[in-house]
């Protein structure tokens, strides 16, 4: 009955390859003299982007026990693992910050607050009640720890209902989601604020916050999607069938449509109204970031919604395997069109520095995600809906 | 309505009905239709039900309304009354893409809606005869049709085989009739 998941040594060589090669690639830009704000931009980028992940599945968790959702109950082992990475990235950032802040963030150029000098910036110095050091720091502080609290405390209940088949860890869960879910709320936003749109301190855009809820849920979906069929190829979780990889495909196809309406909200407002402060935007991208934009488009909803269209799509592994592959490439591409203009300005690369840290970021998640996923059960006991879970059917 | 053209089996479980049906259709027979007040979950794959057309039907619907839509703003703003928005070209299309979709999802879903009713013989001025009224409460009804290898004898043991209550339809609606009536009196 029980069912433990073990690393095998494939995927931890692969893994660590991958990280190698990283490395390796990041050793060769070192050598070669890469630009210290283009390493630095590539760091943010990728802990951003592994830690909305890791964000997306405690999200996940979260809203799936406050709406009584019993489907995803065999995902669950899956979604913790995920989500118990959270504090790396999130320390990562913070020390990111400290270090290199100038490297990344414009607006901590204290010359910038001086009145009456050549520098001042009066729109910036506008926003220094929010954009300053202290507060940044506070926030991010909050975040990392109400998340990583909060996956630690649903992994940490989850664990308990194993043993103890009363009522009260799935209370206590019930407890911990909806205080998460008060928090995310706003959260998501500010994080998206923080650290993505403060790149481009003078550009502002209200449903920002959202448009990276979007692609990180959409991302984190496909990567639970990945996981489950890499476990399921290789024997495990037997129990979690087709029915509810179909969820998980209509998810995938729901959200990408989801994250296209928001990109096309927030381009058409902005194309309509004309405002030179929020245009610029656009400008710059499309001016010089003109392929990666038009592909971010193409991959991340034409792929997913024409291919994800179908019943028999959704229910196909091999498919899906694809699209989900897809959707996490093109997100990453997504998140560097929105990082990197703000830092690197018309002069960008996707060079080895680049894919070589996507790659240690990649072989580090995988790394801890499944050494995580190894030191439990790959299926919860004692959980009200567990047996709606297994019986589920679409 | 003289003649008897359908037997029923009445259910009062839909996990009894899904084994009774998997168990008659294992033996080859045809079931014509089953009745339900809810949806139940793996009936499809139980009846062997193919795909239907409502995709194909939501696709062409919603590209009617999608074109006509467009159609009509193209009209508007570029022939009929041009104005000068902002600077904006006269068929300005990322401003069309908001209420295109809206368009597109009002015309699929009234138009599935109205053709769903069709085909449920469900629009008013039809005269219905329901089976049973306890259709739309809590039972279930399995539908066999009479035929000349398949008489009304054979398909009752084949239902009272698989635990169903066999309906008889004419009595029961002269009694729920009666029911009313003397309610009503």
């Amino acid at each position: 009955m029980e069912e433990r998941y073990t690393m095998n040594s494939g995927l931890r060589n692969t893994a660590m390859g991958l990280m190698l090669v990283g490395v390796v690639f990041f050793v060769i830009n070192l050598v070669t003299g890469a630009e210290a704000h283009r390493i630095w931009a590539n760091f943010l980028l990728n802990n951003v982007y592994f830690m909305l992940i890791s964000l997306g599945a405690i999200f996940f968790m979260a809203s799936h026990r406050l709406s009584n959702a019993g489907w995803h109950i065999g995902i669950h082992r899956i979604l913790e693992s995920m989500g118990s990475i959270i504090w790396w990235p999130g320390i990562l950032l913070i020390i990111t910050f400290i270090i290199a802040r100038e490297d990344i963030f414009h607006w901590t150029d204290q010359a910038l607050y001086i009145e009456g000098t050549e520098d001042y910036d009066k729109i910036i110095a506008h926003k220094a009640p929010y954009l300053n050091n202290i507060f940044f720091l506070m926030r991010m502080a909050a975040y990392v720890l109400v998340w990583g609290l909060a996956a630690y405390m649903l992994r940490k209940w989850s664990l308990r209902a194993d043993s103890d088949p009363s009522i009260k860890p799935f209370r206590r869960m019930n407890t911990i989601s909806g205080i998460f879910i008060v928090f995310f709320a706003v959260s998501t936003s500010t994080f998206a604020w923080d650290w993505i749109m403060s790149t481009d301190a003078h550009w502002f855009s209200t449903l920002f916050g959202w448009y990276v809820f979007a692609s990180f849920w959409v991302t984190a979906i496909a990567t639970v999607t990945l996981i489950l069929l890499y476990l399921k190829k290789l024997g495990y979780l037997k129990s979690v069938n087709i029915n509810h990889l179909h969820d998980l495909g209509k998810y995938m196809f729901a959200f990408t449509i989801m994250w296209t309406y928001l990109w096309f909200s927030q381009y058409m407002l902005i194309w309509y109204a004309n405002m030179p402060e929020e245009t610029y935007y656009y400008v710059q991208r499309i001016e010089h970031y003109k392929f990666l934009f038009f592909a971010n488009l193409i991959i991340n909803f034409c792929i997913p919604f024409f291919g994800l269209m179908s019943r028999d799509a959704k229910r196909n592994p091999k498919f899906l395997v694809v699209i989900a592959l897809v959707i996490v490439c093109g997100h990453w591409i997504d998140f560097f069109v929105m990082i990197m203009p703000g830092i690197m300005g018309s002069d960008w690369h996707v060079g080895l520095l680049e894919i070589g840290m996507a790659l240690t970021f990649a072989g580090a998640f995988i790394l801890i995600v499944f050494r995580t996923l190894s030191k439990a059960p790959l299926m919860m006991r004692n959980h009200p809906y567990l047996n709606e879970s297994m019986t589920y059917n679409t | 309505m003289t003649e008897n053209k359908f037997v029923y089996g009445e259910y009062d479980d839909e996990h009894i009905l899904l084994d009774a049906i998997r168990k008659i259709r294992k033996d080859g027979t045809d079931i014509s239709e089953v009745y339900s007040p809810f949806a139940v979950h793996g009936m499809e794959d139980a009846l062997g039900l193919r795909m239907t057309r409502i995709p194909i039907a939501a696709f062409l619907l919603g590209m009617t309304g999608g074109i006509c839509m467009f159609a009509f703003m193209a009209w508007i703003f570029g022939i009929n009354w041009p104005i000068n928005i902002g600077g904006k070209p006269f068929i300005p299309l990322p401003a069309f893409v908001p209420p295109l979709f809206e368009f597109t999802v009002l015309t699929t879903g009234v138009s599935l809606f109205v053709l769903l009713f069709h085909t449920c013989k469900l629009l008013p001025s039809v005269d219905v005869h329901p089976i049973s009224t306890d259709l739309t409460d809590d039972k279930f009804v399995i539908e066999m049709k009479i035929t000349k290898e398949m008489t009304i004898q054979k398909i009752e043991t084949i239902l009272k085989g698989v635990g169903a209550n066999i309906l008889k339809t004419k009595k029961d609606k002269k009694t729920k009739e009666e029911e009313t009536k003397e309610l009503e009196a």
